[in-house]
């Protein structure tokens, strides 16, 4: 998923928010560390660290996706032409005008059939 | 001297633990929310800014395809604009009764105006390519309308702080996107005429009335006659190659109407929304009448199926909504093939020697001519 577009308003907080909450964890992973407090102290310290922790995992991953902003680029379109009399097959680019049986004057091959346009199609992308 | 400093120092233990119960309610309950619907609203920010982006280059997509093949003498801007901010008024339903008709009548009406418009807008462009550019049109009027939808909602949300609205709006957005990305690619395709995925039907029955004699009945629709397994197979569909679908629905009923009711079986082919997950270009059987749009056609071929008590057959081939309004996939134009070999052992099945049997090819016949 490229993003080639600059990080937005959003990140730079969310990143600021992630950043201010490690600070808070590591302190208060620090300050249960301190062996002698209450134990129930030192669980809600813990519980603090880890949500802090939490969060600054989840504004990273969460800034990984969100809303992709790839740029658009339109599929490449074929056009089969096909002799009416011979086996003649050939694959081009479409241009402008192709239509699905249009005629495209006499067969190089065979000099006797027609060649029209048999079918248009584009590859499907890799993406998805 | 105790001051109260020292006073705070001593307590600094019991304060700091004070201090982080209240900032830890307060992230996670109280502000949490607060933040949470300023990230929602970044993001709907951001894809709406996406949105903008491609109805406008759509917009410009249409100005210059518009002055490329039209030929216009003054700008076309301005008129352009005016057809974008088109709307049509549905009738009212309180009564529903006859309803269909009315519906039909002004769909006809926006068509017309439609094509007029466009007609007057581009001068220089042949009937089929003003068939396209009133399709690409049509794309850019929706990606407009989706723009201004999504605004709209994305105000409202800021303006009343309601996060209702911004969560819904927040969850949908990818959706949309994607939605508004292949009306993007349909507007390309329309614009450079080249067939869509919805087109696989006409692709079917142009591929039956190759080479055989086309006539046209009714709005935009042609007609040939073919043999298939000693069957008289009549095969229909929208003329092509501009971008149309015509009005499969009368044409059915002339035909009908034509063999005085006597047709064994009437074979409707046409593109399906698959679920996700399964593959593009399968086939699928049923029984109905498939076509899509806003009902007024399959009414009007249940009733005359009903009148004559004719069956209905549907040969659906599966694709997603993008692909249905993106240039066509080779393995739905692959699936073209299997179609006619379904729809052989269909009238094999369910048919005998020397019945007639209409075969029609629903869907948009843009760059698929016949
Ligand atoms: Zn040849």
């Amino acid at each position: 998923m490229s993003q080639p577009k600059p990080r937005s308003g959003s990140s730079i907080v969310i990143t600021i928010v992630a950043a201010v909450m490690a600070v808070v964890g590591l302190y208060t992973i620090g300050l249960a560390l301190n062996g002698n407090l209450d134990p129930t102290i030192q669980i809600l310290y813990f519980t603090i660290a880890v949500l802090a922790f939490t969060f600054v995992v989840l504004s990273f991953t969460r800034m990984r996706r969100g809303v992709r902003i790839g740029a658009f680029t339109p599929p490449k379109v074929l056009s089969v032409v096909k002799c009416g009399q011979c086996s003649f097959k050939q694959i081009k680019n479409f241009a402008l005008g192709d239509f699905v049986f249009k005629t495209l004057g006499k067969c190089t091959q065979c000099t006797t059939g027609d060649l029209s346009i048999n079918g248009i199609y584009t590859e499907g992308s890799p993406k998805k | 001297m105790a001051t109260p400093f020292d006073a705070i120092l001593g307590n600094l233990g019991t304060i700091s633990q004070l201090l982080f119960t209240v900032l830890f309610i307060a992230l996670f309950f109280g502000f949490g929310q607060k933040l949470q619907m300023r990230q929602f609203l970044w993001e709907i920010d951001k894809g709406l800014r996406r949105l903008d982006m491609f109805r406008n280059s759509a917009k410009d997509l249409t100005l210059k395809t518009v002055k490329e093949i039209g030929k216009p003498s003054t700008d076309p801007g301005p008129q352009i604009n005016v057809l974008m901010e088109q709307f049509l008024i549905s009738p009212v339903d309180m009564d529903p009764a006859g309803i269909v008709g009315k519906i039909d009548h002004l769909l006809d009406v926006r068509d017309a105006k439609f094509k007029e418009d466009v007609r007057r807008i581009a001068p220089g462009a042949d009937s089929s390519q003003v068939m396209n550019l009133e399709n690409l049109v049509e794309a850019s009027w929706a990606l407009n309308t989706i723009y201004r939808i999504i605004r709209h909602f994305y105000l409202m949300g800021k303006k009343t702080n309601s996060i209702f609205i911004i969560i819904q709006l927040q969850a949908l957005l990818p959706l949309i996107i994607q939605e508004a990305e292949a009306y993007l690619g349909a507007a390309k395709a329309f614009a450079e005429g080249q067939p869509i995925g919805d087109g696989i039907g006409p692709l079917v029955a142009s591929r039956l009335m190759k080479d055989k004699e086309k006539r046209k009945v009714e709005k935009d629709v042609v007609v040939a006659e073919t043999m298939m397994e000693d069957r008289r197979v009549i095969a229909l569909k929208a003329e092509g190659p501009g971008g149309n679908v015509g009005k499969p629905g009368d044409a059915i009923k002339t035909i009908i109407e034509e063999n005085v009711g006597k047709v064994s079986m009437v074979v409707m082919v046409d593109a399906a929304v698959k679920f996700e997950g399964e593959t593009s270009g399968e086939i699928s059987e049923g029984i109905g009448a498939a076509i899509g749009g806003v009902g007024t056609e399959r009414f009007k071929i249940e009733q005359e199926a009903t009148v004559h008590k004719i069956p209905v057959y549907a040969v659906i081939v599966k694709e997603s909504i993008q692909e249905a309004i993106t240039p066509m996939k080779k393995e739905i134009m692959e699936a073209g093939e299997k179609v006619i070999e379904r729809i052989k052992s269909l009238i094999l099945e369910r048919s005998k020697p020397g019945d007639t049997i209409i075969v029609a090819g629903i869907g948009n016949t843009i760059g698929i001519g016949q």
